[in-house]
């Protein structure tokens, strides 16, 4: 799994994904295209596949994929699904 | 609030937010995945949807693909599905067909049957009919299982339904032929029934398996009494019953059909007969699997075909009785002539007045045209009677028939007629056949055709029609130039007692029978007869028959004084005779040459003398218009060129005195026509020779043409036994013999004959055939078999009265040397006897007949 850091480190991304299944991908591709767009200067992301490190999902407390978790800057939050929304993901990561 | 309460109160907040977003994510079909919570391990959702959808796959698959109709029906009688069977046989589509009520697609009977059966609890099928929107229909069995749901309550039906459109179908169609089957056997045994032959059919074991209305009536019992049982069962007589049991044996054997015939008294005591046909009835296999018989009552046709057959025999019988009747009257009326004629010849070789020899020679005359009436009816009676025999010998036919028509030529010249006969130069010598028979037909019609000419000429022409190997078909044709037949008459002349009408009979005679008599001879010769006529301008009779050539038989070696070259004139005013002639001439390689008149005659002998060719022989007639032979003869002898050459003449009609003027003339030779063949080469032949000579030899060439009763030469008489019953012709013949100078002794029968000739020297014996106590025939092979080894050799003539019987065979089979019929004519029995006792002193064993 690749690990995209950014310059700017303030934006800490994890997502949690299932191996190549429709939605993981979707997301995968949704949240790709949201980074580029509004925080290219700066971000660190992370994909976990959970049939791979299913320890690491139970740790996180992940009960479904794809899960988005903004890790930093705090407080933590999830997103669940495919990531389409754009406005929900971002009003996300914006740190409401 | 605390802090930590606050902070448990966010986090439960945030919690319950996750939540809702993951059951919303779950919803969408935005997750892949999810943890499962007892044994933490993650469950991809793909994959237990794609094994939903393939066990539903399956369910599907075979729901359509099975043949027959699925049908889910909800307890609202809605369809909420119908394969696609279903929907094919409801003639509507699957989709469309949701939603509608089952009733929509049945009958009336269907939608009780379906109302009744819907509740069931078991499924129990039932036949229905569904009414499709075309209007056609299917016949389905329809299997309802009722549906319930959780709490038991009715909840639908799940229908399996099959197509049986086809069963049903062919269930009507066995139907139907069955129904036809039984029409068609109701048919055929009405059929049967109605007709009057009996009709049947048994097995093998000549058991009935069928009987027709009429059988049944004859045995008097029904069919069902009557099948299984056969003819022993059914009371035929053992005999009878083993005849027909073996008949259909056969046909099961032979595989093919038998007929007979049965006598049977039926039930009722009546004597029938019966006709049957059995026909073999053949299995797929080839083998015969029943016999079909048939019965025909034919007692009738046989009666009807018995009485006629009676009828018919009786008919010919009598018949036969009347042909019989006129032979035994015609040889009975025949021995008495036999006295008139012969004893009128005997006074006519006395000395009479001129009147008594007048009158005499008309009883004689009288006497023999009656007889000549009796031979044609006697002839007749025998063709009738079917006794026609005929005698094959060895003959010279071109002597045969020029020695005939010579007979014929008195009568033909005292009509002044020209008689020709012409037979063709590849007509052979010696032939096998009934040369008796042949020249009586030639009598007959030369007869009939001078009776019927009065002016002109009669030709008979020789020619041959067929030849294979040694097989010859003769063609005789006698021309005439008379009264002619007309065409509707030319049939019915041939006919028995018919004569061209019934006035010709009573202008010209006869008994009509001459012309049927010839034409049943020409078909006993394998020939016919028949005639070309113009009235008016003469007939034409043609008849073929069929002879052997006798390669056997040696042309006789005449002596071959050559004729070759000589030149030859003919003088004749007839064209054929002249034709003849030349044909004759030109046969022995003479140089004919031919003048139709006297006058052309004279031209042509100047002309050749003056040439240097003169001719050395002119062959002349003697009655031509203007200027006859005499006249000619007298010219040519007057001229002095001319006066060596060598004259013949010929005659139709000899005058008085003729001969004594052919002397004077210095002719030749003077013949009778129709000439022989043979003695116009002989006169020419002697004339030629004599003129070579030089000498004057006139009067040995001159013919002897009228025969008087001769005196024997003392060497050749004879002491004669006469063996003859009848008085009369034991006088007649007597003294025919003894004015001959031969001596003669009387028998009355063969054992006297035979006694006679023990004790007395004899040198030839004349026998009767009918004799009483012992006949000729009898008594000529008493003599042969006493003689047999003595090396002797008596001649014997039989004397016949007729020839009812084959006599000519049965002669020469008694060992016979001759035979003569009677009436005896003097001349004939004197030739007879003569040639007979000089051909026994010549060839002691032979025996010419």
């Amino acid at each position: 799994m690749a690990k995209i850091v950014t310059a700017n480190a303030r934006l800490v991304l994890r997502l949690y994904v299932a191996g190549n299944a429709p939605n993981s991908l979707i997301a995968i591709a949704n949240l790709k295209a949201i980074c580029d767009a509004h925080f290219a200067a700066g971000h660190e992301l992370e994909i976990v596949d959970l049939l791979k490190h299913p320890l690491r999902a139970l740790a996180d407390g992940i009960i479904v994929t794809p899960t988005l978790l903004k890790l930093l800057p705090l407080p933590v939050h999830r997103v669940i699904g495919n990531l389409s929304d754009r406005t929900e993901v971002l009003l996300t990561l914006a740190g409401k | 609030m605390t802090a930590s309460e606050e902070r448990s109160t966010r986090d439960l907040v945030r919690r319950l937010g996750e939540a809702e977003a993951t059951i919303q994510a779950l919803l969408s079909g935005q997750i892949d995945a999810v943890v499962d919570s007892r044994n933490q391990t993650p469950v991809l959702l793909a994959k237990a949807q794609e094994a939903l959808r393939a066990s539903e796959d399956r369910y599907r698959r075979i729901v359509e693909t099975t043949s027959e109709g699925v049908w889910l029906i909800d307890a609202g009688n809605k369809t909420t599905f119908m394969n696609h069977r279903m929907a094919q046989m409801l003639g509507c589509d699957a989709e469309v067909g949701v939603g509608r009520s089952p009733f929509e697609f049945l009958d009336e009977a269907g939608r009780a049957a379906l109302a009744a059966h819907a509740q069931w609890p078991e499924p129990h099928p039932f036949e229905v009919r569904f009414i499709r929107a075309d209007g056609t229909s299917v016949w389905a069995l329809f299997g309802a299982t009722p549906v319930f749901d959780n709490t038991g309550g009715y909840d639908g039906l799940l229908a399996m339904v099959m197509d049986i459109t086809d069963r049903k179908q062919a269930a009507e169609a066995l139907e139907g032929l069955s129904q036809r089957t039984e029409r068609r056997e109701r048919m055929l045994t009405t059929m049967l029934s109605s007709i009057s032959d009996f009709a049947y059919i048994c097995d093998r074991e000549g058991r009935f398996l069928f009987a027709n209305q009429p059988l049944l009536n004859l045995w008097g019992i029904t069919l069902e009494e009557a099948v299984g049982k056969n003819f022993f069962d059914l009371g035929y007589p053992d005999d009878l019953a083993e005849q027909l049991q073996r008949q259909v044996q056969e046909v099961f054997e032979m595989k093919k059909g038998v007929t007979g015939e049965t006598f049977y008294t039926n039930p009722a005591g009546l004597n029938a007969c019966y006709e049957y046909i059995f026909s073999p009835v053949f299995g797929g296999d080839g083998t015969v699997e029943f016999v079909v018989g048939f019965t025909r009552d034919v007692t009738e046709r046989k009666r009807a075909a018995e009485a006629w057959r009676t009828a018919k025999d009786a008919a010919e019988a009598a018949n036969q009785a009347k042909s019989e009747f006129l032979a035994n009257m015609s040889h009975e009326i025949r021995t008495p002539i036999n006295g008139v004629i012969g004893m009128t010849e005997l006074v006519l070789d006395t000395d009479l007045t001129f009147e008594q020899r007048d009158y005499l020679t008309t009883a004689k005359v009288s006497a023999e045209s009656l007889l000549t009436i009796i031979n044609d009816i006697l002839d007749f009676s025998k063709i009738e009677a079917g006794r026609l025999e005929l005698v094959p010998v060895s003959f010279h036919l071109q002597e045969s028939i020029e020695e005939t028509m010579r007979a014929m030529a008195f009568p033909a010249h005292e009509k002044d007629l020209e008689l020709l006969c012409d037979i063709k130069s590849e007509v052979p010598c010696y032939v096998i056949g009934d040369s008796v028979r042949i020249r009586q037909i030639i009598i007959n019609l030369v007869g009939n055709s001078i009776k019927f000419t009065e002016r002109g000429q009669v030709e008979l022409e020789v020619a041959i029609e067929a030849q294979e190997g040694d097989e010859l078909r003769l063609h005789f044709i006698v021309s005439d130039t008379g009264i002619g037949i007309p065409p509707e008459k030319q049939k019915l002349i041939f006919e028995a007692f018919s004569q061209a009408d019934s006035s010709t009979t009573r202008r010209f005679g006869g008994t009509g029978l001459g012309l049927t008599i010839s034409s049943r001879l020409a078909e006993a010769m394998r020939g016919k007869i028949w005639v070309e006529s113009e009235p008016g301008k003469g007939s034409h009779f043609h008849f073929t028959i069929c002879l052997e050539i006798d390669h056997q038989a040696l042309a006789p070696s005449t002596e071959e004084v050559p004729l070759a070259g000589i030149p030859v004139l003919v003088v004749d005013d007839n064209f054929t005779n002249r034709r003849i002639l030349k044909e004759m001439f030109w046969m022995w390689q003479m140089k004919p040459t031919e003048a139709a008149s006297a006058q052309e005659a004279l031209t042509h002998l100047r002309r050749a003398s003056e040439r240097g060719h003169p001719f050395a022989l002119v062959v002349a007639d003697v009655q031509m218009p203007e200027m006859d032979g005499f006249d000619l003869a007298g010219r040519i002898k007057d001229t002095p060129n001319l006066a060596d050459v060598v004259i013949l003449m010929l005659t139709s009609g000899e005058k008085r005195g003729d001969i004594e003027r052919c002397r004077g003339m210095g002719v030749s030779a003077y013949l009778m026509k129709p000439v022989r063949r043979a003695e116009l080469r002989d006169a020419i032949t002697k004339a030629m020779r004599a003129r070579s000579l030089g000498g004057n030899e006139n009067e040995q060439a001159l013919p002897v043409s009228q025969v008087a009763l001769r005196v024997a030469s003392e060497s050749l008489r004879s002491r004669i036994l006469l063996a003859e019953d009848n008085v009369v012709n034991q006088r007649l013949a007597a003294r025919i013999l003894e004015k001959a100078g031969h001596s003669v002794l009387i028998v009355s029968n063969g054992r006297e004959a035979i006694a006679a000739l023990q004790c007395e020297t004899i040198d030839l014996v004349l026998m009767d055939v009918q004799m009483p106590e012992m006949d000729g025939f009898e008594a000529a092979r008493a003599i042969r078999k006493d003689e047999a080894g003595r090396k002797k050799h008596i001649p014997i003539i039989a004397m016949t009265a007729h020839a009812m019987t084959g006599d000519r065979g049965r002669c020469i089979a008694a060992g016979m040397d001759g035979y003569i019929t009677k009436p005896i004519r003097a001349h004939d029995l004197l030739s007879l006897v003569e040639n007979t006792m000089a051909s026994d002193a010549k060839v002691a064993d032979s025996s010419p007949v």
